[in-house]
């Protein structure tokens, strides 16, 4: 079951990944 | 409140009031990739040799993005890597005790804990830790997640100074000489002086001693996995056990106790932390280990003052600080000194204090200081366990995090949130006089806003969410060592502390669960890198605009007002946040002891 806690990390990075690419549209939103 | 006490909290002040500067002047030459510092002849040739190894190319620069990429990457490996050898210990070298392998919700705990620099630890270090996980899977993220903290502070001060600027820095470059040139020079010297004082540094096993009088006392019953063994009412079935020997552990101390402090990291080599003698001997090393957790992040005020060319900045920044700091000690000490009128209806002599859960080496002044300063900063280390405390005593502590942890802070982690509220501090002066508001000559637009208050809110919603979630269920209600509202603090300040990356604990609370240590690893997380995203974005958004010249008009960022108005905004938000929920603990607890006989 390690793979449970593993996956469980790599969820949670691959949603900070996705917040950097909301803040980021986010950024050109607020600027245009 | 002592006389001692007293010229011991003036010492602290000037002390750390003199090292602020050039601890300052070293971060500038550190953080840029071009500076200069006295330790070039011996490091220069090994930073080169590192950036040829990794590939890094120093010179090129990232832009937010490719910063935080970068930051969330280095913190994914090496979070793996740690839980992989955690996991294995029983089959790696440098483990004499034959510790065996780390159980997995605890090893994805811990991973998470030490990645994030808050060292929470479901675990008792001595008698769970090879001396390779210690060394090289706890003490190594010491280094990395202080330096990464680090790095993210300098990202965002470059972002407000640079004019037009795409780029932050080159975050592989940041970290590789915050490590080299910073942290591993002063832990080298740091380490030695505590050695001096009396602590250990060894790879002996641990040694066995006969105790002068055996006794017989009852511990919580453990099954094969380690976790404590529950009745049919969810209560820990007990044992009894015959004491005659004593284990004297061992380890290579020192040089985790230097990094533990310097890198506000705090998670303790033993599981008494600094109250262990082996990890805190005297009253000097007791001292130097306080001053320590503030050094850098005092020092990062006047990096920013330095960076921004506005010295006054920096340092109305660090008075803002200090004057925090101050408050907080002095409600610790004060309610600490008055002690426990119960326990004197009891017949406990309360004279000197409120000595429960207390060092008798370092009495209720240093036990006050340490618990402030711990808890300003990130670091978490203890040298007296918090969950004695009085109630107001302990507030203290769980409300420092409450607001931040921005009173000097995490190396890093406290100035760039300090930032944010000054970037919040800014706006609502400027809401009050109708102008736009303007920080250093940029404007704080709507996205700046809203960075800022996504990386203030989104934790905290998960961080309240969380408690309640664990106050409403059954596996969260039966690890609480204690009933009623020092049971919910208890809670509370486990939340608070993994969602504020600190680690120390009301250490009443069973947290080696499989719930807990999911619900709380995750809590680190969050409250790590849901802060880190918007606060690189944040930088990226400052950093690209245009500076104007500052005109009459221009809300100053220096002097009395400006300090205030920081202190203002930074209670504001803590106090609207968690008033309700410190009053449903310390707060409703200590009325109960004042006024009635109930005790918690």
């Amino acid at each position: 079951m390690d793979v449970v806690w593993m996956a469980i990390t790599l969820i949670f990075f691959g949603v900070c990944l996705a917040y950097v690419g909301f803040l980021a549209k986010e950024g050109k939103t607020w600027k245009t | 409140m002592s006389v001692s006490g007293w010229i011991q909290l003036i010492l602290f002040s000037i002390i750390l009031l003199a090292l602020t500067k050039p601890m300052g002047l070293y971060l500038v030459q550190v953080l840029d990739a071009d500076g200069k510092t006295w330790l070039d002849p011996a490091l220069k040739p090994v930073e080169r040799l590192i950036y040829r190894i990794s590939g890094i190319d120093p010179a090129q620069e990232q832009d937010w993005k490719g910063y935080a990429v970068s930051v969330l990457i280095f913190s994914l490996v090496t979070l793996l890597l740690t839980y992989v050898v955690l996991r294995l210990q029983y089959f790696l070298p440098l483990n004499p005790q034959s510790f065996s392998g780390v159980g997995k919700d605890l090893s994805f705990n811990t991973a998470a804990s030490f990645t994030t620099n808050t060292n929470w630890q479901n675990y008792t270090g001595e008698s769970t830790m090879s001396y390779l996980s210690q060394m090289v899977a706890l003490a190594s993220h010491n280094f990395f997640s202080a330096a990464g903290g680090i790095a993210v502070a300098a990202a965002l001060v470059r972002g407000i100074a640079r004019d037009k600027a795409a780029t932050l820095g080159n975050f592989w470059c940041d970290l590789t000489r915050t490590c080299l040139y910073l942290l591993l020079p002063i832990c080298l010297v740091f380490a030695v002086f505590l050695v001096s004082q009396g602590m250990i540094q060894n790879f002996s096993p641990y040694q066995s001693a006969k105790v002068m009088e055996p006794y017989t006392t009852q511990i919580p019953k453990k099954d094969a996995s380690g976790y404590e063994v529950k009745d049919a009412q969810g209560k820990t079935v007990m044992e009894e056990v015959k004491v005659e020997t004593q284990t004297i552990p061992q380890g290579p101390v020192a040089s985790q106790v230097a990094i533990k402090m310097l890198g506000t990291n705090g998670g303790g080599f033993f599981n008494a932390n600094a109250a262990h003698p082996f990890e805190n001997p005297t009253p000097l090393s007791n001292f130097i280990q306080m001053l320590s957790i503030f050094l850098i992040p005092a020092g990062l005020t006047y990096y920013l003052g330095r960076l921004v060319r506005h010295q006054k900045h920096g340092w109305s920044v660090w008075a803002a600080m200090f004057l925090l700091f101050l408050i907080g000690v002095l409600i610790c000490w004060g309610a600490e000194s008055y002690g426990n009128p119960r326990l004197t209806t009891l017949g406990v002599d309360q004279s000197s204090g409120n000595m429960e859960g207390k060092e008798v080496r370092f009495g209720i002044f240093n036990s006050a200081l340490f618990a402030t300063v711990t808890t300003d900063a990130s670091c978490g280390a203890v040298n007296a366990m918090h969950d004695s405390f009085t109630p107001l005593g302990g507030l203290v502590p769980m409300f420092n995090i409450h607001l931040g942890e921005v009173i000097f802070g995490g190396v890093g982690a406290g100035l760039f949130g300090m930032l944010v509220f000054v970037v919040l501090a800014i706006f609502l002066a400027g809401l009050m006089v109708g102008r736009t508001p303007e920080y250093l000559g940029k404007k704080i637009e709507s996205f700046d806003i809203q960075v800022a208050a996504l990386a203030i809110l989104v934790p905290i919603v998960f961080m309240l969410g969380f408690t309640a979630l664990a106050a409403s269920t059954e596996w969260g209600v039966a690890a609480l060592g204690n009933s009623g509202p020092h049971g919910f603090s208890e809670m509370l300040y486990a939340f608070t502390s993994c969602f504020g990356n600190n680690g120390s604990a009301f250490a009443g609370l069973s947290g080696n669960t499989p719930w807990y240590n999911l619900t709380l690893g995750l809590m680190m997380l969050i409250g790590r890198f849901l802060l880190i995203v918007p606060v690189l974005a944040l930088a990226g958004s400052l950093g690209a605009k245009k500076t104007v010249p500052e005109s009459a008009g221009s809300f100053p960022v220096s002097g009395v007002t400006f300090t205030l108005l920081l202190i203002g905004t930074v209670l504001i938000v803590g106090a609207l946040t968690f008033f309700p929920a410190i009053s449903l603990g310390p707060i409703v607890e200590h009325f109960l002891m004042m006024n009635s006989t109930k005790l918690f």
